[in-house]
């Protein structure tokens, strides 16, 4: 095979995958940043809101404004309820599913954080089972290549002829891919089922204890103690190299010896925050940052930002 | 309570996962000098030039979204950018220097190769471009249906010469649900 051939073929592929790429990239649109900053600015603490009164405040036509809140439902900061559009709190990281649930379960409470204890992610058996699955199909696919140990032999004598052993492996190998993405879907569910906690301003902390219970697990906002964040070193790792910065929540509860600890919960720090607020009562770090928390969760338009922000 | 008022005014960054992730420069470092570990072992390993070629940008591909961590537009065209050079370059040496030629075409290899190749690019494309493996988009859902048919259509070509009708109807069914399953958007939490 032509290296020269292979090239051209390279830099054919990852100049139609640009232009594609370049072709459908949404650009900033300012109706979607004009409709979301109204929402942030005059909803936040509204239960529920119509397309006519947003349209008829913005003095925009009903089908624009209609066009925007379902793409902002797409993105997640929008949700429609049976009762009617809702904006969602940039912190909530639930299903509208269970969005709904816990609507129902705090009687309609201003929810501002909701998301699931995620301890599978940083378990050393759920990486092992992945691992397994690719590395072990990836092994299975050299050793026939090159034979080693008669794998290849053997393998061609199983198939009686009708394919090739190298072929096979592919086989195999795409076959573990999906097993692999279909088991890490599956733990998901399970989670989701499992591990659901929720903070709403009046009600306070509510997560599940089991998988059939309804948020029996209850922190009342006046019985906080203490709050901690704890990051340990896998989670750190993770939250380098990883998806979705995680870190264990732990909230002492007056008259109670030992910590609530929720395991590894996305971004703990805000949820951290999220529980501060909570406990003295004061929510205006979330009216101030709710715009741009919500333009970041939404992926609303491209952030280019140079800007050095404050680390810590 | 004065104390406490300052822990509230503690800024949220406009990019709140920022706090967690190594510096944007910390980044690129680490990338540049995985890079630079990458070409030494590639430079050494006794392959064919093509080989090394396909083998570097796959593990470059792989190791991207691990290394950064930015999402903004410039890092987001790179790695498109670098699964199309990826994938146009694996189908072509597994096509070229392997097991099928462009020949044998409706042989088992030929179908195996396809379904390979569905599962590995998509795969590949959801781990380093975030959004098309969780957001439900219609135009996500659509192409995502379009692959899945591709997918049976091919598993059961390829099922349907190995297999009786019977278990290869049950085999092509079992293989496509999974497949949908996984290719389908899902959310990281």
């Amino acid at each position: 095979m032509g290296v020269l051939e292979l090239s051209i073929v390279t830099i054919l592929g990852g100049v139609v995958a640009g232009l594609a790429y370049y072709a459908m990239k949404r650009r900033r649109d300012p109706l979607l940043v004009t409709v979301l900053e109204h929402l942030t600015r005059y909803y936040l603490d509204e239960k529920f809101f119509s397309i006519d009164k947003m349209s008829e405040e913005l003095q925009l036509p009903k089908e624009v404004v209609e066009k925007a809140i379902v793409r902002l439902e797409k993105s997640g900061i929008v949700m429609r309820t049976s009762k009617g559009y809702s904006l969602v709190d940039p912190l909530i990281f639930l299903t509208p599913r269970d969005y709904e649930r816990a609507l129902r379960l705090t009687k309609g409470d201003n929810i501002i954080y909701g998301a699931y204890q995620m301890p599978f992610i940083t378990s050393l058996k759920y990486v092992i089972v992945q691992i397994l699955l690719i590395l072990g199909s990836v092994i299975f696919a050299v050793l026939v290549k090159f034979d080693m140990f008669g794998v290849g032999s053997r393998v061609g004598e199983l198939l009686g002829g009708k394919i090739s052993p190298m072929a096979f492996s592919l086989f195999v190998v795409a076959v573990a891919i999906i097993l692999a993405d279909v088991f890490n879907n599956v733990v998901k569910a399970w989670i989701r089922e499992k591990y659901s906690v929720v903070v709403g301003f009046h009600s306070g902390v509510l997560y599940d204890v089991a998988v059939p219970d309804e948020l029996s697990g209850r922190i009342t906002r006046g019985s906080i103690a203490r709050i901690d964040v704890d990051i340990n070193w896998r989670q750190k790792i993770n939250n380098i190299f990883g998806e979705v910065p995680i870190g264990d929540v732990k909230v002492w509860v007056r008259g109670r010896d030992k910590p609530v600890i929720f395991r590894s919960m996305p971004y703990p720090r805000e949820l951290f925050m999220v529980l501060r607020s909570l406990q003295l009562g004061s929510l205006e770090w979330r009216k101030r940052y709710a715009r741009e928390l919500a333009l970041w969760r939404g992926r609303v338009y491209p952030f280019v930002s140079f800007r050095r922000g404050r680390r810590r | 309570m004065g104390e406490e008022k300052e822990e509230l005014a503690f800024e949220l960054l406009e990019r709140i996962e920022d706090a967690y992730r190594l510096p944007t420069q910390m980044q690129v470092a680490l990338f540049l000098g995985v890079e630079f570990i990458l070409i030494i072992i590639f430079y050494y390993v006794p392959l064919s030039l093509s080989a090394k070629v396909v083998g570097f940008l796959l593990a470059t591909s792989l190791i991207y979204p691990y290394a950064i961590k930015v999402r903004n537009f410039p890092t987001e065209l790179l790695a498109v950018i670098l699964f199309g050079c990826t994938i146009a370059a694996f189908v072509y040496y597994l096509a070229e220097s392997a097991y099928v030629g462009w020949e044998a075409l409706n042989t088992p290899e030929f179908w195996i190769l396809v379904i390979f190749v569905l599962v590995f690019s998509v795969e590949l494309f959801h781990h380093m471009y975030e959004k098309a493996r969780t957001v439900r988009s219609r135009s996500i859902i659509i192409v995502d249906l379009i692959l899945t048919i591709v997918f049976a259509f091919a598993s059961w070509m390829f099922l349907s010469k190995i297999l009786s009708s019977m278990w290869a109807i049950m085999s092509t069914l079992i293989l496509t649900l999974l497949y949908f399953y996984a290719i389908f958007p899902e959310k990281p939490f």
